[in-house]
């Protein structure tokens, strides 16, 4: 997370743990009443709690009974070891997000944009589909006149690397088989994300898979990343 | 948040509260829309009843509205933080009081505030939010991230204890918190983004 963000983060915890002194929680609540940005990120806790509250209670009217009066701790720990959470398919949406500005990753193989030509970037949001086969992709893309530069915003996932790495797959009949665009060392920038560009001249018309790969540096050259999160896209005809 | 952000709501606030006092009926209704949402956040937050919270939403509002038309405001430009006060009391005085005196209130105005306590689709909006949870469970490799936020978001531990039980650092646990929190704003989205194709369609 960046600075901004860390901060701010830091002080939307720090309310929700009723932590901020009166008048800090003044001028925190004043804010709270013009700013979407941070309704967002409190009604966002707010569901959250919701939501575990109720699966925790779902989980203690289902748990067998010498669960319920365990030893210290393992009654929490035991709510979150069902099966039932590997769900079978989820959602997730990465809002497209306007800015201002956008971080630029390095890129160590193919890149086919002139540095020096202005381009014009286009900021698409996606959706990953952890399951359910067969069926179609959510997100979509039209090329347009292809001349344009995509940038993805990639959810880097929970655990912490010391940096990720993308990469773009062309699918046919399903499978991967040509990797067409990969980035490295990326590091989550705005709103902790990662900035994927890719240049509009590597895709084509059909089905495309994007691989989110996570590294750590104490790890030996031989060991391979973690996958951390694969997403499907279907490019339409320029 | 910049400066000019805190100037802007202060010219807007302003701009607001000169309208209710010239009678200026759409002032009214754009005031009640920008801060009605946030109001209404932390009324659900300090009551913790959404059906109490709409209730004193609109008693906030019957209360500042009386206040701006007859006398405006001393800080025109803090309308947001007068508000939030008047919210922040009315939470305070329902919580020591057993029968609250109800407020003459403004039947225009409140016809303007969506009762959400009254959604019929608020059950199933309960257990959608369910299974998002779960999906951002399921996400969680680690028992002790899943732990770090039941412990703070459902039992309400404080964070230096649960650093200290889970033996985890400040860093992580603020990780963890934040991005559980982003996954639910991305599914919230999500969710309102399939409601409108429902309606659609």
């Amino acid at each position: 997370m960046n600075n901004n963000h860390t901060d701010e983060s830091r002080l939307i915890e720090r309310y929700l743990a009723n932590e901020l002194s009166e008048s800090e929680r003044e001028a925190f609540e004043e804010r709270v009443l013009y700013s979407p940005a941070l309704l967002d990120e409190l009604e966002a806790a707010e569901r959250l709690q919701q939501g575990l509250q109720d699966v925790a209670a779902l989980e203690m009217a289902n748990a067998p009974a010498d669960q319920l009066t365990g030893r210290t701790g393992s009654t929490v720990v035991s709510l979150f070891q069902s099966p039932r959470y590997a769900m079978a398919a989820s959602v997730l949406l990465l809002v497209s997000l306007s800015m201002s500005s956008f971080l630029l990753q390095q890129n160590r193989q193919l890149s086919t944009v002139d540095a020096g030509l202005p381009v014009q970037t286009e900021i698409i949001p996606l959706v990953s589909v952890r399951s359910a086969s067969g069926s179609d992709p959510v997100n979509t893309l039209n090329l347009g006149d292809g001349t344009n530069q995509y940038v993805m915003m990639l959810d880097p996932g929970f655990e912490d690397y010391a940096h990720f790495r993308a990469s773009v797959y062309r699918l046919e009949a399903g499978e991967a088989k040509s990797m067409l665009w990969q980035v490295d060392e990326m590091i989550p920038g705005y709103e902790d994300m990662l900035a994927l560009t890719v240049p509009g001249s590597v895709l084509e018309a059909g089905d495309f898979e994007i691989r989110v790969e996570g590294w750590r540096d104490d790890w030996p050259a031989t060991h391979e990343h973690d996958r951390v999160n694969t997403l499907t896209l279907r490019v339409s005809d320029k | 948040m910049t400066d000019d952000t805190l100037k802007q709501e202060r010219e807007i606030a302003a701009g607001f509260v000169d309208g209710v006092r010239r009678g200026d009926g759409a002032a009214e209704t754009q005031m009640v829309e920008r801060y009605s949402r946030g109001l209404r956040y932390l009324l659900r937050r300090k009551t913790r009843n959404t059906q109490l919270a709409e209730d004193l939403l609109q008693e906030t509002w019957a209360i500042a509205l009386v206040k701006i038309r007859e006398k405006g405001l001393d800080n025109p430009g803090r309308l947001a933080g007068y508000l939030a006060g008047i919210a922040n009391n009315l939470a305070i005085g329902e919580q020591r009081r057993v029968n609250r005196q109800r407020t003459a209130v403004n039947s225009e105005i409140v016809a303007l505030i969506p009762d959400e306590s009254e959604s019929p689709f608020r059950q199933a909006a309960r257990a959608e939010i369910c299974k998002q949870v779960q999906e951002i469970l399921a996400d969680l490799k680690k028992e002790r991230d899943r732990e770090i936020l039941q412990r703070f978001y459902v039992r309400e531990e404080d964070k230096a204890s649960i650093c200290h039980r889970l033996g985890v650092d400040s860093v992580h646990f603020n990780r963890v918190l934040y991005r559980a929190r982003q996954r639910m704003k991305s599914a919230i989205l999500a969710s309102d983004r399939r409601s409108q194709f429902q309606v659609i369609s």
